[in-house]
Order: C-alpha cells, then sequence, then structure tokens
C-alpha cells in the first residue's frame, strides 16, 4: 500500500498520461475501483496490467517498484528499505510529522493493539484518532498483526507500525526515506517479492 | 476480449487488411503510371518519396505529444521522428541538389543523412524491447541472425559474379542493406517481443512498414550498386508505401495503449 502513489507516477513518467489513463479506466471497468485502491490489492492490478502487457508485466511491475523503493538489506530478521519515490517519501513523511499519528505510530511501535485499545491509550480526541488510524492503514504504515478478542466475544484486529526504525533525509526539498521492517510483514508484499524473483 | 478501441479480432484482421491495400493502392499507381505513362510519373514518384517521411514524422511526434513525453513512449517516439526527418533532409538533398541541380557530389551527402536516419530508428526499438522484455531469449537472438544473415548473404550471392563498372560500389551499397537489415532484424524481435501484449497489432503493422523500407532499401542498393536505378525502379513504391503503413502503425500505437 505504500507504494500505491508511486505506482501512477511510475506509470505516467515512463509511458504517458493517455496510457495510465487507458489503465484506470481499465481497473474501473474491471473492478469498480481506483487505481490507488487496486495498487493496496496488487493481485487486482497485476491482471488488469497483464491484459496490457502480457507476460512482460513482472518486468514493468519490477521496473516500477525499482523506482519507488529499493531493499538494502535483507536478514532473516527483517528488512532496510528506502524509499527513493519523492511523492511516496512525502506522503510517508507527512503522516510522521503530523503529531497525533506520530504518536499513535509511537504507540503502535513495539506491541500490537486492536483499534479502540490504541485510540484510549492515545489520549487523544476520540473522532479524529479514529480516522487518522484508518488513514494510517490505508498508506500502509499501520499493519494487522493478529487478532484479540473484545469483550462481547468478538475477533478484533490488532495492528501494528509497519516500520521498526525511520530515517529521513531531505536534500533540496526532495525526502527520502530509510526504514527498517519485519520480514513477517514482507512475505505477502507484492512489492518486495517482485524486486526479488528478478 | 477487448481493452480499450476495436475488439482483439477486428484490430487484428485491420492489421492485415489496411497494410494490405496500402500496398496493393501503390502497387496500382505504379503499375498504372507504368501502362499508361502519366505525364510528370517520375516527378509525382520523386515528390511522394520526399513528402512521405514528412508524414511519418508527424505521425511520430503527434504520438509522442499524446504520450506526454514519457520516458519510454514518448523518447522513443521522438527519436523514430527524427530519424523520418534525417530521411526527408537527405531526400530533399537527392530531389535538389542531384535530381534538379544535377550536382553528384551531393549523392554522398544525400545517402549520410538517410544512413543517420537508421540509428534513430535502431534506437526506437531498442528503448521499447529494453523496456518491456528482461533480456532478449535465445529464440529471438537467433531470429535476429537468421534475418540480418538471409538479406546480407542473399543480397552478396545475388552480386556475385556480376560484373560492376565500379566494384568499390558494392561496398558501398552494402552498408546500407546491413544497415536495414539490422533496423528489419530488430523490428521481428520487437515484434515476438509485443505479440502477447495490447501493442501487438500495432507492432505487426510496424513490423510490416519496417519490412517494406527495407525491401526497398535492398532493392535500390541493388539498383544503385548496378548503375541502372530510376524512378521507375520497384523500391519507390515499396518506399512510398511504407509511410501510410507506419502512420497507420503509430496510430493503432495510440488506439491500443
Amino acid at each position: 500500500m505504500i507504494v500505491a502513489k508511486g505506482v501512477r507516477t511510475v506509470l505516467e513518467e515512463d509511458l504517458g498520461k493517455s496510457t495510465y489513463k487507458k489503465i484506470e479506466k481499465e481497473v474501473s471497468d474491471t473492478y469498480g475501483i481506483s487505481v490507488l485502491e487496486a495498487v493496496g490489492d496488487f493481485a487486482k492490478m497485476d491482471l488488469v496490467l497483464r491484459k496490457f502487457f502480457g507476460r512482460h508485466t513482472s518486468n514493468i511491475e519490477y521496473k516500477i517498484f525499482q523506482k519507488i523503493v529499493s531493499v538494502d538489506r535483507n536478514t532473516k530478521a527483517g528488512s532496510t528499505i528506502t524509499i527513493k519515490d519523492p511523492i511516496v517519501a512525502k506522503s510517508v513523511f507527512e503522516s510522521y510529522g503530523d503529531p497525533a499519528k506520530k504518536a499513535i505510530l509511537d504507540l503502535l511501535l513495539h506491541e500490537s493493539k486492536s483499534i479502540p485499545k490504541a485510540i484510549t491509550e492515545s489520549n487523544l480526541p476520540k473522532a479524529s484518532t479514529y480516522n487518522r488510524i484508518k488513514e494510517l492503514i490505508a498508506d500502509g504504515l499501520l499493519v494487522m498483526n493478529g487478532f484479540t478478542g473484545a469483550s462481547d466475544g468478538r475477533r478484533v484486529n490488532e495492528y501494528i507500525t509497519t516500520f521498526n526504525k525511520t530515517v529521513f533525509e531531505i536534500a533540496d526539498e526532495r525526502v527520502s526515506i530509510s526504514a527498517d521492517i519485519q520480514s513477517k510483514f514482507l512475505k505477502d508484499s507484492y512489492t518486495f517479492n517482485s524486486l526479488h524473483v528478478q | 476480449m477487448r481493452i480499450h478501441g476495436l475488439p482483439v479480432s477486428v484490430e487484428l484482421k485491420k492489421s492485415y487488411q489496411i497494410p494490405a491495400a496500402i500496398l496493393a493502392a501503390s502497387m496500382g499507381f505504379y503499375l498504372a503510371g507504368t501502362i499508361y505513362e502519366f505525364p510528370n510519373m517520375s516527378l509525382l514518384v520523386r515528390m511522394a518519396i520526399v513528402i512521405s517521411p514528412v508524414l511519418v514524422s508527424v505521425a511520430c511526434f503527434l504520438t509522442m505529444h499524446s504520450y506526454g513525453r514519457s520516458r519510454i513512449f514518448g523518447k522513443s517516439y521522438a527519436l523514430l521522428g527524427i530519424g523520418y526527418i534525417a530521411t526527408f533532409v537527405g531526400e530533399m538533398v537527392f530531389f535538389y541538389y542531384v535530381d534538379y541541380l544535377l550536382l553528384h557530389e551531393y549523392v554522398m551527402l544525400g545517402d549520410m543523412l538517410i544512413f543517420s536516419s537508421y540509428p534513430f530508428m535502431v534506437g526506437h526499438i531498442l528503448i521499447n524491447i529494453r523496456y518491456f522484455a528482461h533480456k532478449f531469449e535465445a529464440f529471438q537472438k537467433l531470429l535476429f541472425v537468421v534475418v540480418l544473415a538471409v538479406i546480407f548473404c542473399g543480397y552478396s550471392l545475388i552480386l556475385y559474379g556480376t560484373p560492376l563498372s565500379d566494384p568499390s560500389s558494392f561496398y558501398y551499397y552494402l552498408v546500407f542493406v546491413s544497415a536495414s537489415s539490422v533496423v528489419l532484424g530488430l523490428a521481428v524481435i520487437a515484434f515476438t517481443v509485443f505479440r502477447h501484449t495490447a501493442l501487438a497489432s500495432a507492432w505487426r503493422v510496424l513490423l510490416v512498414g519496417i519490412a517494406l523500407g527495407t525491401v526497398g532499401d535492398i532493392l535500390y542498393n541493388h539498383a544503385s550498386t548496378l548503375g541502372v536505378y530510376d524512378f521507375g525502379d520497384f523500391s519507390n513504391i515499396l518506399w512510398i508505401a511504407s509511410s501510410p503503413v507506419m502512420v497507420y502503425a503509430l496510430y493503432m500505437h495510440r488506439q491500443s495503449l
């Protein structure tokens, strides 16, 4: 989900705005969702790209992801990734720059919690905190990490901060981000797997 | 299956029918001109040869513009457009200095300008191939070698043993034939790369356009080596047919993606 915003930029820069619009229309006609949503559920985006680019889709996806993110260090425990795309990096930077979002990310840094529990422990206004948590999930900065039982017996998802350690570099108004991420969050990542299959 | 534009079956049919219709019309014009001896036939042919690269060039720049100067399509179609401008300037040199003013020392300049279009065409094809395909597959490398070998050896064998007034002209024109065959070989590879994509029909038509141009080049260089080239040469018709086929390929490209 983190790379979703960068996919549009890369597709437009490489293949042109008209190509992106055709892909956007095909995603909408096939699934009734936006490209941003389709990138979040990348299997859908992949199917649409395969209609256009056939068996070369994996190669194109690799090129797209390579421009957005790179994997600098890869161990069994985790990896260090660099977000190179300025739009994606800016989006992550803005989330960490928002005091309320930063408080939520810090709260969920080492321990996963359900949304209600995170709201209670954050001591922030409930409604805005709920919205910010939703935004962080949509941006991929919070990831699901198991579930817990609620007081009424229902199963409630727990979330944790995606990045363990985040280093921002700002040069000439461009932001690049180096971040540590646990390998369990990467194993189902389309981006990570695409970068490693090639 | 239907992506954007025409259903695939219709698009596939058109990718055969329209180039065939263009070639048939060009050949009809050539035959009618030869049989009925149209007045100013040679001037008409010469003007068509000069103007047709401009049409391709304009189509290339329109295609580049439609892709918003993007890194792959924008850049590659700009290169193709520049290549066709070089061809146009080269043909103008032939038209004005060689054919009109009869200054034959300008032949080399015209040839050099036309030759300079080949690297641009190679660049256009390579940019497209390299973005979509990770690397050349064995059969693609083989296809490239076969295309080159067939043209190179075939051309050399046809002229082998033929008495030439200037033997060095064989090697001079062989350079052009080789460059043209490299373009065709790469276009064949490009077609194999794009054959299962939305650009399959566009690249099929582009391949036909390039192939017509290459056969035209071979016939022209053969006739020039023997010193028998004139405006009634069949190579002219293939060049003239090649350009509208290329323009149609560019139109299909814009429609497909």
